[in-house]
């Protein structure tokens, strides 16, 4: 939705600048009348090579001037172009060469250029300063800022003085660094709003930032109490050391956990007409929930993703996180083609990576080259074949759980009985009886429980495959034999004795020669702590992706990302301790038509939580969450006739406490998926999601308004108010455990006309208050008493403000 | 200022949940700021265009979906030539390098037991099976070239309900959504009836790709409430919910003047429409105001062995029954103003079982469809509503087993009615076994671009920019099949 409105101003302003470019191009090709045309590489690449790019080219761009690419060149520096096509005499570039300043004059430090040299580019520059695109070049390297290294850009305020963030014309609205910075987070942010003359956002208040980091970090609703003692600490660093009590939360895994379960297209079923359920599939889960509350360095995350199995001395648990991939759809409907589908997760597996490492929309090349980015589709098999020469989906046996061993003790000694039983019968049986009783002992010893947990996960193939280009995409027309490789835009492989595999592809990803890797990544931290990535289309930086809206704020959260050793809990706690974080999410109606969407980050955003929080934050709310950490995936009860809807599935909800843990561990059947979920936007895990969306449907005021899930929470909070003191302390507690903070005066004034309305309806209707608290052995008054307080405190649950994090 | 901006926020609001129900929605953030939606109102509305390209002839479609591969050979396309051939496998030019789901290429061709006559004025052929809907053969149109590369189900029926034979593209009445908007003010745009059938990958078939959420078809329930959480929750009486939902609404206002986030308006209204939900979705499928002749013709009460199918996991389902009931739905939603509907019926995969399971699913929807064709032609809905009936694949001329067949994505047939469709129309011919098409072949993505061209919708124009491309409905393929259409 976001893209459907930011697009167009973006298209425009690509579409400007292509045409301005395009217009550049076309006028200067017809040359002026009277002069012999002059050739750029013959004549004008020379000179600028000679005497300008030493400092303004691939290694140095002084003033972001790069003068060896074309675009870069015409693009300009920092200070804007330096080149203005038929305006010689105005151009930067001639001025400065011919300054009588001599601190001025380029090339700085050196003789000047000769009058001929400069009449040359006066006349390239007067002729339309035409620079021909050189195709033979750009099939090798790209400019796309993406594929360029990443350069640790200078902190704009450390560097120098604040002059640089003051924008010329709005001296007096400039914040001065000193009165806002915290980290270099609001460095380059404050740089980029006082350079448009807009004050950031006063920070919000505590209430509302003690909810915030909760749910950010753990995806949990504050305890009245844990506000309470924020709201009381008044240390200076009260701020931080309540981001790190979060940062070493066992629920920050599963908060963090589910944006890489999306990311991995994470289910607990095959996907296709089947369906069938994968019961250990949770096991991968908990690794990653685990990982990631262990801080693992994301390079060491990745390779243990992606090829853990390849490790010397892998261990059993290296080998588990190759599930990551496992979790492809698989298709076991009759009458298929088996290789068709192999060949497609495999072609699964190739996107996914490029998508989650790589930010690049490489499935466009699985039948052609691509059409706006430099990937050509030998190039895409060359990756095709990491993931299908030598590599096979294996099963990993595991340790059972506590649970499983009980379960199947439970089963092994029943049939241990029955086993006895038959034996006894046997002795006693007369010998002409003997013969189908033996049969039924061997039947049943046949059928003896086992114990056999597994994961899923790739283990290397002993009989290599070669892998083929598929023409067209069709994998049953052949083209040439390709070898594991890399696009040759990117970085090469490390060198090797053997041919790459895997391993070397995962290295390759977290090599800091990759440009892209820790920038994806990096973007993808920052879009879960602002609801929006400084690259708003996560899943694609190539050329047809937006931009960064702050270029080098990303940059150098990528290099900080890498120089902190990949720790994500780092450069998440850098995040949410800038003051750029903590800014008040609420819109600025002055601003609506400058920045409408929030690109200055001239405040926090708000948006609506994700499936999984919205349930968890009935549960939570209620007091009947489950918190416990990692386990089988529980099935919850569904509505009448709803499973009817998969195919031949066995739905049998689990018991109460396990019904009432958190969403991230409720199944993920990919046919039938739990309907509250559907309606708060989860993806289907068919594939890999970077970005949820985020509707706001009259369905979800439904689910909210009258879901059995939401009126039991609403119930039990609602007889948790026995025994306060007064109407108020009531109203302010249950207030509180819904959204973190007190009510207002307007707001508590409003409730408790609610509640005295409530009172009177179910005072003349004891029987819907009967009904309505389940009924329980409580007196009629009490009955209606609770039941007028669960439909006020359903009220508050169905508050904008509680299914948003503010 | 404060409150205008709220009160503008709220009046833009209704305006656009006026014309989209399911349209309140700007996903992202809620940053989108109010005045641009305000300036922008039609954008937010109808996706790209709420005027269609050029005038078109349909407004509503019921797209009924046979899951499975209906027999075609038995049904609609008449291969007298497969009885002179019964018993013997196909020529080898035929099923060189074809590759079959379950049979091989030494299968015997095996003709239809069924019986063909002509009808109508235009003499269009139809199999005994379907006695009432070969009534209607003068407002049919029937496709016999159809084909489709899917030759297993899941895909076969990604491909047909969303142009592609993969996860993640949009269905084909999410686009129309997206490109037309929706009439109904109380109702999804598009609703999904699955008659209690197996569709084989669920939500795929009806999924808003990556178009946004508020074009997904929404799945009403054929036991229940129609859609879930409609009704209160039990004990909470009506004075009770309107109670609540007035100081809902006070607070959030209250909220919304403080934070000035027109997503929070956006939720007011929201809220608005889910009550009024509450009592439009009963209203719908309240049939008791329908004449005791309509429910019958529709078969809503109908009774008995023959209503009950079975189903691929060997379930009886009456699905008959509950089909019979939503094609009565389907004219009641384009009635209200819906969009786009789907019905589905299966299971039509008759791998064995052939002779048993086309009786028994024909009888379940021959009455039910045609009722539907007069009906609607009765209220004169039919000009402006397209009726489209078909599936994944068709099954092969070849026997399986001693009583079936088997997929065949080379030639299958598709009808359709109404919505400015030239009826009474064979389009496209088969080869004399029925296994290619030997003139004007109409691949899926050619019936995608012809459904859209008769709502008035350029199937090249209509695109979504996702990942940096723009797609549409039809992929890199699709031509309007001109012959379909009315002069």
């Amino acid at each position: 939705m976001n893209m459907e409105f930011d697009f167009p101003t973006t298209r425009l302003s690509f579409t400007v600048f292509a045409l301005m470019a395009y217009c550049t191009a076309s006028t200067t090709s017809t040359p002026a009348a009277n002069s012999i045309p002059i050739d750029f590489e013959r004549e004008i690449r020379p000179i600028l090579a000679k005497h300008c790019v030493l400092c303004h080219g691939k290694k140095r761009q002084e003033g972001g001037l790069r003068l060896d690419r074309r675009d870069d060149a015409l693009r300009g520096g920092d200070s804007g172009k330096v080149v203005i096509a038929r305006d010689s005499t105005n151009s930067p570039l001639v001025k400065r060469l011919t300054s009588s300043n001599v601190s001025r004059r380029m090339p700085l430090d050196r003789p000047p250029l000769k009058s001929s040299q400069i009449k040359l580019l006066k006349a390239w520059i007067a002729a339309g300063a035409n620079w021909p695109v050189d195709t033979s070049r750009q099939d090798l390297a790209s400019d796309h800022w993406s594929f360029q290294p990443i350069r640790r850009p200078v902190v704009p305020l450390t560097s120098r003085s604040d002059r640089l963030i003051r924008p010329q014309a709005r001296t007096d609205s400039a914040i001065r660094p000193t009165q806002w910075v915290r980290n270099p987070v609001d460095a380059f942010i404050l740089a980029r709003l006082n350079a448009a003359g807009v004050r950031p956002s006063p920070r919000a208040d505590r209430p509302k930032l003690v909810r915030r980091l909760h749910l950010d970090l753990t995806g949990l609703p504050p305890e009245p109490q844990v506000v309470d003692a924020f709201l009381a600490d008044h240390r200076p660093d009260a701020y931080e050391r309540l981001v790190d009590r979060l940062l070493a939360s066992p629920h920050f895994g599963e908060r963090w956990g589910q944006y890489w379960l999306d990311l991995a297209r994470y289910a607990d079923s095959d996907g296709y007409e089947m369906d069938h359920p994968r019961p250990n599939a949770w096991r991968w889960r908990d690794w990653v929930i685990q990982a990631i509350n262990a801080d693992m360095p994301f390079d060491q995350f990745t390779v243990e993703q992606l090829a853990g199995d390849l490790l010397p001395r892998a261990t059993d648990e290296q080998k588990l996180a190759t599930g990551f991939h496992r979790n492809t759809l698989t298709n076991r409907e009759n009458g298929i083609d088996k290789e068709e589908f192999r060949v497609k997760a495999v072609v699964d597996r190739i996107n996914t990576t490029g998508t989650v490492w790589l930010g690049l929309t490489i499935q466009c090349v699985e039948c052609h080259s691509h059409k706006y980015d430099p990937i050509r589709q030998h190039e895409y098999y060359r990756m095709f074949a990491f993931f299908n020469d030598r590599v096979d989906e294996a099963d990993l046996a595991v340790a059972p759980t506590q649970k499983e061993l009980a379960a199947f003790k439970k089963t092994a000694a029943k049939h241990a009985t029955k086993v006895q039983e038959i034996q006894a019968a046997l002795k006693s049986a007369a010998s002409a009886d003997r013969g189908p009783i033996e049969k039924r002992l061997k039947d049943l010893q046949k059928k003896a429980p086992q114990l056999n947990p597994v994961a899923h996960v790739f283990a290397s193939f002993e009989k290599p495959r070669q892998t083929h280009v598929h023409v067209r995409g069709n994998f049953l027309d052949r083209g040439a034999a390709v070898s594991p490789g890399v696009p040759q835009v990117l970085p090469r492989l490390a060198n090797s004795d053997s041919p790459p595999d895997r391993l070397d592809l995962a290295r390759w990803l977290v090599d800091e020669q990759n440009p892209l890797t820790a920038r994806v990544e990096a973007n993808r931290l920052w879009q879960y702590l602002f609801g929006v990535g400084l690259v708003h289309t996560p899943n694609d930086f190539g050329t047809q992706g937006q931009p960064p809206t702050h270029p080098k704020l990303l940059d150098w959260l990528a290099s900080e990302l890498v120089l902190q050793g990949w720790s994500r809990k780092r450069l998440i706690r850098l995040i949410v301790t800038s003051e750029s974080y903590r800014q008040d999410s609420a819109q600025r109606p002055e601003l609506s038509r400058l920045d409408p969407t929030n690109r200055l980050n001239a405040r926090q955003n708000r948006f609506r939580m994700d499936a999984e929080l919205v349930r968890d934050q009935y549960l939570a709310a209620g007091g009947l969450l489950n918190c416990r950490v990692g386990g089988p995936s529980f099935y919850p009860p569904l509505p009448e006739g709803f499973s009817q809807l998969g195919f031949r599935v066995n739905w049998r909800a689990d018991p109460l406490p396990e019904q009432f843990r958190r969403g991230i561990y409720l199944v993920v059947r990919r046919n039938l998926a739990y309907p509250m979920f559907t309606t708060f936007d989860r993806p289907d895990a068919n594939v890999t999601c970077t970005r949820r969306e985020r509707s706001n449907t009259p369905l979800q005021s439904l689910t909210q308004l009258n879901d059995s899930l939401v009126v039991a929470s609403a119930r039990a909070l609602a007889i948790q108010i026995i025994g306060r003191k007064d109407q108020s302390d009531r109203l302010q507690f249950v207030f509180r455990r819904c959204l973190g903070r007190r009510p207002t005066s307007d707001e508590e004034k409003s409730l408790s006309a609610l509640q005295v309305r409530l009172l009177a309806i179910y005072s003349a209707d004891p029987q819907s208050a009967i009904k309505l608290m389940g009924g329980r052995e409580r007196e009629t008054t009490e009955c209606v008493r609770l039941a007028a307080w669960t439909v006020l405190v359903r009220t508050i649950m169905n508050l904008d403000e509680f299914v948003t994090r503010e | 200022m404060q409150t205008s901006v709220a009160s503008m926020a709220l009046e833009g609001n209704r305006r656009v949940s006026r014309r989209q129900f399911f349209s309140t929605t700007s996903s992202g953030l809620g940053s989108v700021a109010l005045m641009s939606l305000l300036a922008h109102d039609n954008v937010l509305a109808a996706g790209p265009s709420s005027v269609p390209h050029f005038r078109p002839t349909a407004k509503n479609c019921i797209f009924i979906f046979l899951a499975g591969g209906p027999s075609q050979v038995d049904l609609f396309d008449p291969k007298p030539a497969l009885a002179k051939h019964a018993g013997q496998p196909l020529p080898e030019t035929f099923t060189k390098g074809v590759r079959f789901a379950f049979i091989k290429a030494s299968a015997k061709v095996t003709p239809s037991k069924f019986r063909f006559r002509k009808h109508g004025e235009s003499g269009l052929e139809i199999s005994e099976l379907l006695p009432h809907l070969a009534n209607c053969a003068d407002d049919l149109a029937v496709i016999r070239s159809m084909h489709t590369e899917a030759f297993n189900h899941l895909p076969g029926h990604i491909l047909m309900n969303t142009g592609v034979e993969k996860f993640g593209r949009p269905s084909v009445g999410s686009w129309v959504l997206y490109g037309l908007g929706s009439e109904s003010q109380n109702l999804p745009g598009y609703v999904v009836l699955t008659s209690r059938s197996l569709v084989r990958g669920g939500g795929a078939n009806w999924t808003n790709g990556f178009l946004p959420p508020r074009f997904q078809g929404v799945q009403f329930l054929d036991q229940g409430e129609p859609v879930l959480n409609l009704s209160r929750p039990p004990g909470i009486p009506e004075s009770a919910q309107r109670a609540s939902l007035d100081t809902l609404a006070e607070l959030n206002r209250l909220r919304l003047k403080t934070q000035h986030d027109p997503e929070i308006a956006s939720r007011i209204a929201a809220y608005e429409l889910a009550f009024r939900m509450q009592s439009a979705a009963p209203e719908l499928m309240d049939l008791s105001r329908e004449t005791r002749k309509t429910l019958d013709d529709y078969g809503v009460d109908r009774e008995g062995l023959q209503n009950v199918v079975a189903t691929a996991d060997n379930k009886p389902r009456a699905v008959s029954r509950t089909f019979s009931r939503n094609c009565l739905l389907a004219r009641r939603l384009v009635e209200r103003g819906v969009r786009f509907v789907t019905i589905f019926h299966g299971d039509w995969d008759h791998h064995n079982g052939l002779d048993r399971g086309l009786r028994q699913n024909c009888d379940g929807i021959d009455r039910p469809i045609a009722t539907l064709i007069q009906d609607l032609k009765q209220r004169g809905l039919l000009d402006s509503t397209l009726l489209v009936i078909g599936s994944e694949f068709g099954r092969t001329p070849l026997g399986q087993g001693s009583d079936g067949r088997d997929h065949h994505p080379f030639a299958f047939t598709t009808l359709l009615a109404g919505g400015g469709v030239r009826g009474g129309t064979v389009i496209g011919q088969t080869d004399e076994f029925g296994w290619r098409p030997v003139a004007d072949p109409v691949h899926v993505n050619d019936l995608h671009a012809t459904l859209l061209h008769l709502f008035g919708l350029d199937h090249l124009r209509l695109t979504y920019q996702f990942q940096g491309r723009d797609f549409r409905l039809t992929d890199v393929a699709g031509n309007v099949v001109k012959k379909l259409l009315k002069a």
